[in-house]
């Protein structure tokens, strides 16, 4: 049996390092590379309508499993996913990062806002959103359990969110 | 076309005996304007379903065409449709897009209203008025009509025109009981969340058409997963299944007919077993058997509602080229939870902002949008299948949701886009 010796903590500063690189990886459409900081046992939310509700009495925007996350980004990279072709260009900045405990001892629950500027066929969309994450501690440094994004607008009629929010 | 339309150049547009239709239909402001005036502000325009206000007082607002209603329940139980106007200065007295109350209070001078419509309060009345205010001739103005079919409710805004039973007919009738018959109860319940879409495209862009899923959908959830699986796609099965059609329902109605395609056996699992036994009790084994063998009835009614199932597709017209979805999950009633929670899961994986069929779909009808901006040669070409269609009485259906006498083609022709184009021409001819 493996004795996992943990090698990041949940500093401050690994929690924002980790923060900006979801964030620069999914600006950027490093589809294969942002699945990878997923651990196995997730839940990927973006709530509609409200912010907070029971996910299987009520629609959502996307509420996905591992394996309906796989799917996405295969089908984000199957060729045939029109709504990316061209692709979005992204910037998004993350702020307000809070740090709580989490239920789980190797785990921590961290809360912080982003603002995203979306550019495809001349159309400029910018999406405003606290988002929640549920970090782990592994043997190959932080990942993310579960991710919940609030978006402000999310009672509002919504152009195609195609790219990885 | 900039001018204002007349009826006579409505006709010019159209050469469906060809096969083809001007890109001025989709394009045009004042083609919009008239179909504003035409469709929206006078026929039947789907507004919700009543199980959205189950309780008394309870309301949610709505548009028929650019006019805010409130459709409400007052504390009788009575459904009503109320334009959400003052009766004094005008302001809205609604603000919310859902709530309950027994009372609309208009803010700007206080002027409140029953749910019921009837006008209560008016502040400082006495001596401003000679002769006094008769409040009985200052209620809420209701929509000058409104029809309920199975818990639908239509509103329109002419007082004279074709009944809604008129206007749905039959077959509409019939799709829309295919669809709440899932339910061993026979009744949906419409309050369980919804997405939004905007869309850069005309409105008139409702689906309905058998020939793109192979190729705008080759991406979608259901194909990337059978792909993994080592299935059989299903986009492919349909267009290739001699059994599936395309159908005209009278009306501008249509539908793609894949009843005869199956939604798969259901699971293993004691409620899928718990579910099938409730069916087969409410309709009898072949009946139920056919009901959740068929996946439902996949038909769009004009002007603005879709029945996918469990997908309920509500559609507004704001400009030419722009349009708003709202996709419901519609839930059964009297099912285990677990068969609502599969519907859920099915809706969000396709319908809405992120779901995998509704993006590409989007992006197919803003690339059709931005294609018919071109002059050159306006007209496109709808002409598939004109050969194939035929009367089809639907005879292998159960008598309850056959569609007889129906106007029917292959799948995949464009049989569906002229039905809609017709009933369109027609509405915007009407004197």
């Amino acid at each position: 049996m493996q004795t996992i010796e943990p090698d990041v903590t949940f500093t401050r500063e690994s929690v924002e390092g980790f923060l900006y690189r979801e964030a620069r990886l999914a600006d950027e459409n490093c589809y294969d590379e942002w699945l990878a900081l997923w651990t196995d046992d997730i839940r990927y939310w973006v709530p509609v309508n409200v912010d907070e509700y029971d996910p299987d009495d009520h629609v959502s925007i996307i509420f996905d499993d591992r394996e309906r996350l796989q799917d996405r980004i295969t089908r984000l990279k199957s060729g045939g996913a029109w709504a990316q072709e061209p692709q979005s260009r992204m910037r998004r900045v993350v702020s307000n990062i809070e740090i709580a405990p989490a239920k789980r001892a190797d785990e921590r629950l961290i809360v912080s806002n982003f603002v995203l500027g979306e550019l495809r066929r001349g159309r400029e969309a910018v999406y405003f959103a606290q988002q929640k994450h549920r970090l782990r501690r592994t043997s190959d440094g932080l990942r993310m359990a579960e991710k919940t994004v609030l978006l402000v607008r999310n009672n509002e009629p919504l152009h195609n969110l195609s790219f990885i929010l | 076309m900039t001018a204002t339309a007349q009826p006579l150049e409505i006709r010019s547009l159209l050469r469906l005996d060809e096969g083809y239709v001007h890109s001025d239909v989709y394009t045009s402001p004042a083609i919009f304007e008239l179909e504003m005036e035409q469709i929206f502000h006078r026929g039947w325009v789907f507004v919700g379903h009543d199980s959205e206000i189950p309780e008394n007082g309870d309301y949610v607002l709505r548009w028929i065409g650019r006019q805010s209603v409130i459709m409400n329940r007052d504390s009788h139980g009575n459904v009503h449709l109320f334009m959400n106007r003052c009766r004094h200065r005008a302001n809205s007295v609604c603000q919310f897009e859902r709530g309950n109350s027994a009372f609309f209070r208009c803010a700007y001078h206080g002027w409140t209203y029953k749910d019921n419509g009837e006008l209560v309060g008016v502040p400082y009345a006495e001596g401003a008025y000679e002769p006094a205010l008769s409040k009985e001739n200052f209620g809420l103005i209701p929509a000058p009509r409104m029809g309920i079919y199975r818990g639908f409710v239509w509103g329109s805004l002419a007082a004279d025109g074709p009944s809604l039973d008129d206007h749905l007919g039959v077959s509409a009738k019939r799709a829309v009981d295919l669809f709440c018959d899932h339910s061993p109860v026979g009744e949906i319940e419409v309050r369980h969340g919804a997405t939004k879409s905007v869309i850069y495209a005309n409105w008139k862009f409702q689906g309905g058409d058998g020939y793109h899923p192979p190729f705008t959908h080759q991406a979608d959830f259901g194909s990337i997963r059978a792909a993994r699986q080592g299935r059989p796609n299903a986009l492919l099965g349909m267009i290739k299944k001699d059994t599936t059609l395309s159908r005209d329902l009278g009306n501008g109605h249509f539908c793609l007919d894949i009843r005869t395609m199956g939604r798969g056996p259901l699971p293993d699992a004691p409620w899928a077993k718990e579910y099938r036994a409730s069916m087969e009790a409410a309709y009898g084994t072949q009946r139920a058997k056919y009901i959740m063998d068929s996946g439902g009835p996949h038909t769009i009614l004009m002007p603005n509602i879709q029945l996918l199932n469990p997908d309920l597709r509500v559609l507004r017209p704001i400009a030419a080229d722009q349009f708003e979805i709202t996709f419901y999950c519609a839930f059964l009633k009297g099912v285990p939870k677990e068969v609502n929670t599969a519907r859920v899961r099915l809706t969000e994986s396709r319908m809405g902002p992120a779901g995998s069929v509704n993006v590409d779909d989007v992006e197919m009808f803003e690339r059709n949008q931005l294609g018919m901006q071109q002059l050159v040669d306006p007209w496109k070409f709808i002409g598939r299948g004109m050969a194939r269609e035929h009367i089809d009485n639907d005879d292998a259906t159960p008598e309850a949701y056959r569609y007889e006498n129906s106007r029917a083609a292959h799948y995949s022709d464009e049989l569906t886009q002229r039905a809609q184009l017709r009933w369109w021409a027609a509405q915007l001819e009407r004197a």
